[in-house]
């Protein structure tokens, strides 16, 4: 179901946590709020789910405008951040929480209950923990926990705030290609918050990025990452050297659009290489231009260093890059 | 450094807890037994525990109350209500009594009325009551309120988003979730309420078989020189005492924390 | 900024229900049971006038009774500073056998009625109590003396030292200890310069919750003070006195007295230890 907002502000004391922000989610997709934190992407979520309530503005699910409802009565999964699981109840119980709570005859049958339970146990990979408690489980099956009680309920939409913030590095990319799977079996409309661009930029449909409580921009990965709109955007979304800077203007690469020759080429920058540092494969190359001071970083594949080495001469020049207005 | 602080507990602690129980036993558990079943014993017995009945419940529903409210909500005067509710803590229990006398007792503001109505307050198991009641009015709450805050408000909210109303919210998440801090807030609370002395004699008047509390009864049968049944009922305060903690103690290892 | 206001505001302001129910039964309670009756007692001191006030107070039995309880209980809480760190620290150091046991003590003054603690001090150190004769024999007397008021709140307020500093030693480790041996400092210098500066905040704490305990104490001091006006008459015992014979404003008088020395030193106290913690994060 589709997720429309529409002018939402929100203020904590003094400081402006949302300021007119507005913002369509079409159905079925998995869309990414990123920012740093403080932006207003958690406030956002936490908006849309009914945890906070706006100073101004509306939301709709799927065109009806929910701003009045309860978060109980709207409809959506929320997943925090640290799963906010059940530590009294096992993991069957964390999952059965939101059948067992409904009320008279919208309560289903206790033989009913269990059966869609043990089915959204399979779907998340712990039917054999359901008689466990949450203590007993790792970081990554508590947030698969917190997944299938949200998904429970049958919600038009599924929020997860930071849903792999707390795991470890490992277990964060098993999980994150895991729940863009679970999307396309799914295809419940989603929206997560991350403050990691990776994240953003491998799982997601569509990528917001929000800057101290606006949309700084919106887009798909590809266009957010090949035409960021702002300087912001650019340099949150990864390592930005500086060429150049004129007229309010500044000229940006990435890292990987840099490439170094051992002898001159036409329209090349001379430097020295000031550090070199291999991360597996790939080789990060520091180096100075004799036309500008501080330190440019090289991206290239191991193989392709060809015998460089720190002192050395070499002649920088850039592939793709880009053009902004400064000043973000 | 071990040893001097056996001697220490030992001098302190184990010490007075003998002289309880030997002096208690002196004359043999005849005369123990039968300190233990004089009518004035049992009625004082049963007020206090009727006093404790009634101030435990009330204390623990406003700890809770306050706990609830100062712990998962921030409202203008949120900092000011808490010191208000540590305040009974910093006030000399005799003090606490008194203003019970000052507020209902003959020349009180309300004694003229209370007399008028035929109702009795000051020398009256109310009064008890209610002075124990502030004795012990932050029992419940302190314990409450730092826990509640450390758990913050995730676990409700998660419940509220899976369509739980905002009682089974409470009955459901909140009170598992603090269910050992109540407890240890309750016990507490009891243990004091049990034993008050101070508060409570400036207002009970200490008639015999209406009025006494068992602590109350102790200083009565003391003053008499009534030695051996005096610490006979002490040995009853101080078995309840050794309960507490022992119960306290239990709690402790149950949650892995001294402190819950 | 904002380009539209929300027609009519929302009229919840929280998500999580309660907060007025809670509040507002929190907030009567509290009037009910403490902030109506501790202004019934201002009042009436304040039905005094000043003059009368300072009359009531301004005398030497009063003054001598107000000196008592803040010496007595400044003494014993002094006391249970050394007394309390030596048994905290073998409670979080040493895994002797038993330290539960000891550990659960701890807190039998607590859990103990303050009338079972009088008569049972009281007895033990009487002229011819277990300690007392060997005590008189020796030259001391403790018994219905401002020494044995002082045991009494020893009694009462070892607990408060014990167990704020239990949670901080526990913190501490060894290691800032091993750190500074590390470095050439001696057993003493270490003590001196590393553990007691970081206990220092704790020390504080539990100083001023014994001291604010014991300042207004009475179950466990009357049967042991003896109750000699102008020697071992404590403040609260004069305000009983003068209930019984029925000077209510007096009373109200001399509790407001000491309402406001204990609020003060805890408040005086709080801030040091808010001054002391703030350096010991820094």
């Amino acid at each position: 179901m589709s997720i429309q907002v529409q002018h939402l502000s929100k203020q904590f004391g003094t400081f402006a946590a949302l300021q007119d922000v507005t913002l369509n989610v079409p159905d079925g997709q998995l869309v990414a709020l990123l920012g740093p934190s403080g932006s207003g992407k958690t406030t956002l979520l936490r908006v849309i789910a009914g945890l906070e309530i706006p100073d101004t503005g509306r939301v709709l699910l799927g065109g009806q405008d929910i701003t009045q409802v309860g978060p109980g009565g709207r409809g959506i999964g929320f997943v925090f951040q640290h799963y906010a699981l059940f530590k009294h109840l096992s993991v069957f119980e964390n999952v059965a929480f939101g059948l067992k709570v409904k009320r008279g005859g919208q309560r289903p049958a206790p033989p009913v209950i269990r059966d869609k339970v043990m089915r959204l146990l399979e779907l998340v990979q712990l039917d054999w923990a359901a008689a466990r408690y949450p203590a007993q489980l790792s970081g990554g099956q508590r947030q698969r926990v917190a997944l299938a009680r949200a998904l429970a309920v049958e919600p038009q939409v599924l929020l997860l705030d930071e849903p792999f913030g707390a795991l470890d590095a490992s277990v964060r990319q098993e999980l994150r290609d895991w729940l863009r799977r679970l999307h396309d079996e799914i295809h419940l409309t989603s929206i997560f918050v991350t403050h990691d661009q990776a994240e953003a930029l491998e799982i997601a449909d569509r990528i917001v990025v929000f800057n101290a409580g606006q949309i700084e921009q919106e887009g798909t990965p590809e266009e957010v990452y090949d035409h960021p709109a702002t300087l912001f955007t650019y340099r949150f979304l990864g390592k930005a050297n500086v060429l150049d800077r004129a007229g309010g203007q500044v000229t940006l690469a990435r890292p990987h659009d840099l490439h170094l020759h051992l002898q001159p080429v036409p329209g090349a920058w001379a430097s020295v290489i000031t550090r070199i540092h291999v991360v597996g494969p790939e080789a990060r190359v520091d180096v100075t231009r004799s036309d500008q001071s501080g330190a440019l970083e090289v991206y290239l594949p191991k193989t392709q260093l060809g015998g460089a080495s720190v002192g050395q001469i070499v002649y920088l020049t850039a592939g793709r890059q880009v053009t902004l207005p400064e000043g973000e | 450094m071990v040893t001097l602080t056996l001697v220490l507990v030992g001098l302190l602690l184990v010490l007075p807890l003998l002289v309880v129980l030997i002096t208690a036993l002196r004359s043999g558990v005849g005369p123990y037994l039968q300190a233990l079943q004089t009518p004035d014993t049992l009625s004082a017995l049963r007020l206090s525990l009727l006093t404790v009945l009634i101030v435990v419940p009330l204390n623990m529903v406003f700890g809770v109350s306050a706990a609830w409210a100062t712990a998962k909500f921030d409202f203008p005067g949120r900092s000011l209500l808490l010191t208000l509710i540590d305040l009974p803590l910093a006030v000399s229990p005799v003090i606490s009594g008194l203003v019970y006398v000052l507020l209902f007792g003959r020349q009180g503001w309300l004694g003229p009325w209370l007399e008028a109505n035929d109702l009795k307050i000051i020398f009256a198991p109310a009064g008890i009551v209610l002075a124990t009641t502030f004795v012990t009015f932050a029992y419940v709450a302190r314990e409450l309120i730092p826990v509640m805050q450390t758990q913050g408000k995730d676990d409700e909210e998660a419940a509220l988003t899976l369509g739980a109303s905002g009682w089974q919210t409470f009955s459901r998440v909140t009170l598992p979730n603090i269910r050992w801090a109540l407890l240890y807030g309750v016990i507490m609370c009891n243990a004091r309420a049990l034993g008050e002395f101070g508060a409570v004699s400036v207002v009970s008047g200490k008639i015999r078989g209406l009025t006494n509390t068992l602590p109350l009864h102790v200083e009565i049968l003391y003053n008499e020189y009534q030695t051996v049944a005096a610490f006979a009922v002490a040995s009853l305060l101080a078995l309840f005492a050794l309960l507490t903690l022992g119960l306290k103690a239990l709690i402790e290892s149950r949650t892995g924390h001294p402190h819950p | 900024m904002t380009s539209r206001l929300f027609p009519g505001r929302p009229a919840r302001r929280h998500i999580l229900p309660g907060l007025n129910l809670t509040l507002g039964y929190a907030v009567l309670y509290l009037s009910v049971i403490v902030l109506i009756p501790l202004a019934a007692l201002v009042l009436k001191a304040a039905g005094l006038g000043a003059e009368g006030f300072w009359a009531a107070i301004n005398t030497p039995r009063v003054w001598s009774a107000l000196r008592v309880s803040f010496l007595t209980a400044l003494a014993a809480s002094l006391v249970n500073l050394p007394t309390g760190l030596v048994i905290a620290w073998t409670l979080t150091r040493y895994r002797v056998p038993g330290r539960r046991v000891v550990d659960a003590l701890i807190d039998l003054p607590f859990a103990l009625p303050t009338a079972v603690a009088g008569i049972t001090l009281t007895t033990l150190l009487s002229p011819n109590g277990w300690l007392g004769a060997p005590l008189l024999e020796a030259g001391l007397r403790v018994a219905y003396t401002p020494l044995g008021i002082v045991v009494a709140l020893i009694f009462i307020g070892l607990p408060f030292v014990v167990r704020s500093l239990q949670p901080v030693l526990e913190d501490l480790g060894h290691e800032p200890e091993e750190a500074a041996l590390s470095l050439g400092a001696t057993p003493s210098q270490t003590f001196a310069r590393v553990i007691l500066p970081a206990l220092s905040p704790a020390l504080l704490s539990g100083f001023t919750l014994a001291l604010a305990r014991t300042i207004g104490e009475y179950g466990s001091v009357v049967f042991i003070s003896g109750n000699l006006p102008f020697k071992t008459e404590i403040a609260p015992l004069l305000i009983v006195g003068k209930l019984e014979q029925y000077d209510y404003a007096g009373a109200a008088a001399v509790a407001v007295a000491m309402l406001v020395i204990s609020v003060t030193l805890l408040l005086a106290a709080n801030g040091a230890q808010a001054r002391l913690s703030r350096r010991g994060q820094a």
